[in-house]
């Protein structure tokens, strides 16, 4: 008996030992990853055309993604990115080498998002039809695509009912995956804030799932 | 723990420290119907987020790059607007006025003329007076009619013969 305690110890030693490793290794990966962008930034403060190239092609789908969270229709969220891309190329001299460059530039989204909002007052959604040309495509379950697209736009009418601020908490933190101090660096408010807009912006969208789309929240397997 | 407090607890979820979430999990355990909701709305937003991650990849990248070059390459409002005026102005410039120097010239020109213009108009006035004058001279005649002589001083008395122009 003991001897099985003590083999299974040693299992969960080597377990924790691998997690560890793996932890590391993706921290050292995250870092070299920082540098090769904090390398690419110095090059495009020089003035190089190439490096803001490969910049844009490695923010742009989050950049599109944000802004599309923020605003739900797609062309208008490329609209925004490509705003994004020149507030970034008018401002990039200013930016400080050494910062996070994702949070610098999830600001820039963020902010130039809400001004898109307060200048249309609008937040569309394209509905479930819309979206019919992906059922065709689809090789799998239909009423899967179908239940998705309900998801979809019920989870944007919800989205529709918060405020900028909750939106942009509720977006970075539940959809985007930031932690809470880089949502507080994003939104240059304190944690304790953020947390109060998080925690009200998913009460709201919890209420309006529950009282007007209760049906997705059954079908959800 | 009831179930309202859980579903406070639920709108921390992963902000919780380590002694709460496990009170949320100790009533997940207890009552199913909770933990079934909680993983019913955690599934819909983890839906929404794998949609969403494939929005920003439709677009082509060179179509997205070269829309943004321009953009990235377009004058500002006031070079624009000069770009705009650029031919009037140029048109102004040359075939109107000429180039700077010309403009230089014309103001020493204008200076010089109007600090000249006094004193032409002064001259003319002098001579148009002069001309008056002579025209209306009025030669008067005297003759002395004594000297009286005190001293080293001599006074003398004049009297008026008369005028003649």
């Amino acid at each position: 008996m003991k001897k099985h305690t003590a083999s299974l110890n040693k299992v969960n030693r080597i377990e924790s030992d691998l997690e560890k490793a793996k932890e590391g290794q993706e921290l050292a990966d995250q870092s070299a990853q920082e540098k090769e962008i904090q390398d690419i930034i110095v090059r495009a403060q020089n003035g190089n055309q190439d490096a803001f190239q490969k910049l844009v092609e490695r923010f742009r789908s989050q950049v599109v993604g944000v802004a599309f969270k923020m605003v739900g229709d797609y062309e208008d969220a490329k609209d925004i990115s490509q705003l994004v891309f020149v507030k970034t190329y008018q401002n990039l001299h200013r930016f400080e080498i050494g910062k996070k460059f994702s949070t610098w530039l999830y600001r820039i989204t963020i902010n130039a998002s809400i001004d898109f909002l307060r200048k249309y007052r609008r937040y569309k959604h394209e509905s479930v039809e819309d979206n019919l040309h992906e059922l065709k495509e689809t090789k799998g379950d239909a009423e899967e695509v179908y239940r998705r697209g309900l998801i979809r736009a019920a989870i944007e009418k919800s989205l529709e009912r918060l405020s900028f601020k909750q939106k942009s908490v509720f977006v970075l933190r539940d959809l985007e995956g930031l932690d809470i101090k880089s949502v507080s660096q994003v939104m240059a408010m304190p944690q304790a804030t953020v947390r109060w807009y998080l925690h009200r912006a998913r009460s709201k969208i919890r209420q309006e799932l529950q009282k007007n789309y209760p049906h997705i929240l059954e079908r959800t397997k | 723990m009831d179930c309202k407090k859980a579903n406070e607890l639920c709108l921390e979820y992963g902000e919780l420290d380590q002694s709460r979430q496990g009170e949320l999990e100790s009533h997940f355990r207890v009552c199913p119907v909770c933990e079934a909701e909680f993983k019913k709305y955690c599934t819909c937003l983890q839906d929404y987020r794998k949609f969403t991650q494939a929005v920003g990849e439709e677009e082509d990248f060179s179509a997205f790059w070269s829309r943004l070059c321009r953009k990235l390459h377009r004058p500002s409002l006031p070079e624009r607007m000069v770009q705009s005026w650029s031919g009037l102005l140029a048109w102004f410039n040359r075939s109107v006025w000429g180039p700077v120097p010309v403009y230089a010239l014309a103001t020493v020109a204008l200076i010089a003329f109007l600090a000249v213009l006094p004193l032409v108009q002064n001259g003319q006035s002098v001579a148009a007076n002069r001309s008056s004058f002579r025209s209306n001279l009025v030669v008067e005649r005297f003759e002395p009619m004594r000297a009286n002589t005190q001293g080293s001083m001599t006074t003398y008395t004049f009297a008026q013969l008369g005028t003649s122009k």
